[in-house]
């Protein structure tokens, strides 16, 4: 009976949350600052750490093994080791680059005058034949180096050898690091926003404690606080979504010409959706959770 | 009305606040509970509106033994008793009118029976002009006036008022007193007034009991007579 009487009730209570937001002026005003400024943070930490991450991760799969055969082995018999290499556990996937294609790569990294002095190579192609081999987990880089290393006729494996080991352990401790960091933050700006609730809800324990007088059982008084948890929430996500909008999509422009093709930021669409979305549920969600713990204190026998 | 069985109330703290008290007050009456400070008044009251549970002893209030309510079913209890204080305890953001339809707003009153209802009770006690000036622009008195009828609005049972007098000067004291008279009049209620003022319980001669020390010293209604010793 009261599940439904809250239902009934519901646009009343709705118009109650806002009308209490409006006339506790100044409480309010400092709880939807604080949920701003604890979701602006959280927005724009978690969208550098996103973005690293995919950069971290960008990097990493750019990191391949560079398989180069035996001069004098013909293309076709080169090409014969592909399955051997492809069976290797861990291995993803293996591009064969015949001897034309090694010289052609060459060609073209030189100048006008080194293109004619390769060209001559044409006929007399002294280049092997190569495999470039992407693997799953760059962790197992060096392993799977060395295991191509003892198939017949490999000439030379290159992977990088320590600095890129050690390059792919930093980049997994920036990662997780930031991982952390994140989470961490998340947790404290949402203790601070229920924090913040708290306050407002314990300044008006009286109110609380004059409602319980009247009769009002415990969903009617509890259903506005919480609804207003909810608004405040709202409300202190519009500025963070405003500012991850417009900075995102002009920092994604700009960014375009600094920075090196390895290092792309996200695309801002639908990624700026999703993180408003996350953030405007945050809002909400604590705003709900934090009244609906400060008040139930209120309300106990 | 009103009844109390033997009543015990010993608080955790080992104070014997309420000790084996029988009262019984009918309905329709106006009663007045006198009594020094710490006699046991202000536990008294709160037995009856299920603040507080009696530790032992059986306390019925409108038909209901109160000790016996379950603990969600207490605010559905609640709405059969007026309670008025001496600090008025009004809803600071909410209007007058908010303020007594409140009172309609948690037992699903349709809003045309709100408005109708509230208005009458403005009317009763006297406030129709402010209907929406809100708790702080009003006088001391005034806000007297919207707590009682808030705890009118609803046509409770029984009407309990907790020095509702202790705020207010002499002059007011007497209008809120013929006001809660009124009342008893026209609505039938039973009226409990709990007072310190000498002054009103001798010019306005009602039934009056006085407690000390967790009992009923005297109760006009059994002949006794009243002895100021406060």
């Amino acid at each position: 009976m009261e599940f439904i009487s809250c239902i009934k009730n519901f646009p009343k209570h709705c118009k109650t949350a806002a009308q209490n937001i409006w006339r506790n002026g100044v409480m309010s005003v400092s709880s939807i600052f604080a949920v701003t400024i604890t979701l602006l943070l959280i927005a724009v930490i978690g969208t550098v750490a996103l973005n690293i991450q995919d950069m971290t991760y960008h990097i990493e799969e750019n990191l391949t093994i560079y398989v180069k055969m035996d001069r004098q082995l013909k293309d076709k018999d080169a090409a014969a080791l592909q399955p051997k290499i492809e069976a290797i556990e861990g291995v993803k996937q293996v591009t064969f680059s015949s001897k034309d294609d090694e010289l052609n790569k060459i060609i073209e990294s030189q100048n006008d005058e080194g293109k004619k002095l390769y060209e001559n190579f044409r006929k007399n192609n002294p280049l092997g034949a190569a495999y470039i081999v992407e693997v799953n987990d760059t962790k197992q880089l060096d392993t799977i180096a060395q295991k191509i290393q003892e198939l017949d006729n490999v000439h030379e494996v290159n992977y990088g050898g320590d600095s890129t080991t050690s390059l792919v352990n930093s980049l997994e401790t920036i990662r997780n690091g930031g991982a952390i960091f994140v989470a961490a933050l998340t947790i404290i700006a949402l203790f601070m926003i229920a924090n913040t609730i708290k306050i407002t809800i314990t300044s008006r324990q009286t109110e609380i404690s004059i409602m319980r007088m009247v009769g009002a059982s415990n969903w009617f008084i509890r259903l506005p606080y919480m609804l207003e948890g909810v608004f405040i929430g709202l409300l202190g996500s519009i500025v963070p979504v405003l500012v991850l909008y417009f900075g995102y999509t002009s920092l994604y422009s700009s960014a375009a010409d600094l920075l090196p093709s390895m290092l792309v930021l996200r695309e801002p669409f639908p990624f700026i959706f999703e993180v408003s979305g996350i953030l405007a549920g945050l809002g909400c969600g604590v705003g709900l959770f934090g009244s609906f713990v400060s008040v139930r204190k209120f309300l106990k026998f | 009305m009103i009844k109390l069985e033997n009543v015990t109330k010993v608080y955790k703290t080992g104070v014997r606040a309420v000790n084996n008290m029988n009262v019984d007050i009918g309905p329709g009456e106006f009663v007045y509970v006198i009594g020094s400070t710490g006699a046991g008044k202000s536990t008294f009251i709160k037995l009856l509106y299920r603040e507080e549970k009696a530790t032992s002893g059986k306390v019925v209030v409108a038909g209901q033994d109160v000790s016996k309510i379950k603990n969600s079913k207490v605010p559905y209890f609640r709405r059969n008793i007026g309670v008025v204080f001496q600090n008025f305890r009004l809803l600071p953001k909410k209007t007058v009118f908010e303020n007594i339809a409140f009172a309609l707003e948690v037992t699903d009153t349709p809003r045309l029976e709100i408005r109708k209802k509230v208005r009458k009770t403005l009317e009763l006690v006297g406030l129709e002009d402010k209907a929406n000036a809100f708790p702080h622009e009003l006088s001391g008195g005034q806000q007297q006036r919207v707590a009682i009828a808030r705890a009118i609005v609803n046509n409770p049972k029984v009407l309990i008022a907790d020095e509702p007098t202790g705020n207010l000067d002499p002059d007011t004291s007497r209008e809120i007193i013929e006001l809660l008279e009124r009342i008893n009049e026209v609505n039938h209620t039973t009226i409990m007034v709990v007072t310190h003022d000498k002054d009103i319980v001798q010019k306005y001669k009602k039934r009056t009991i006085q407690i000390e020390d967790g009992c009923i010293k005297t109760d006009t209604s059994t002949g006794g007579y009243v002895g100021w010793n406060s």
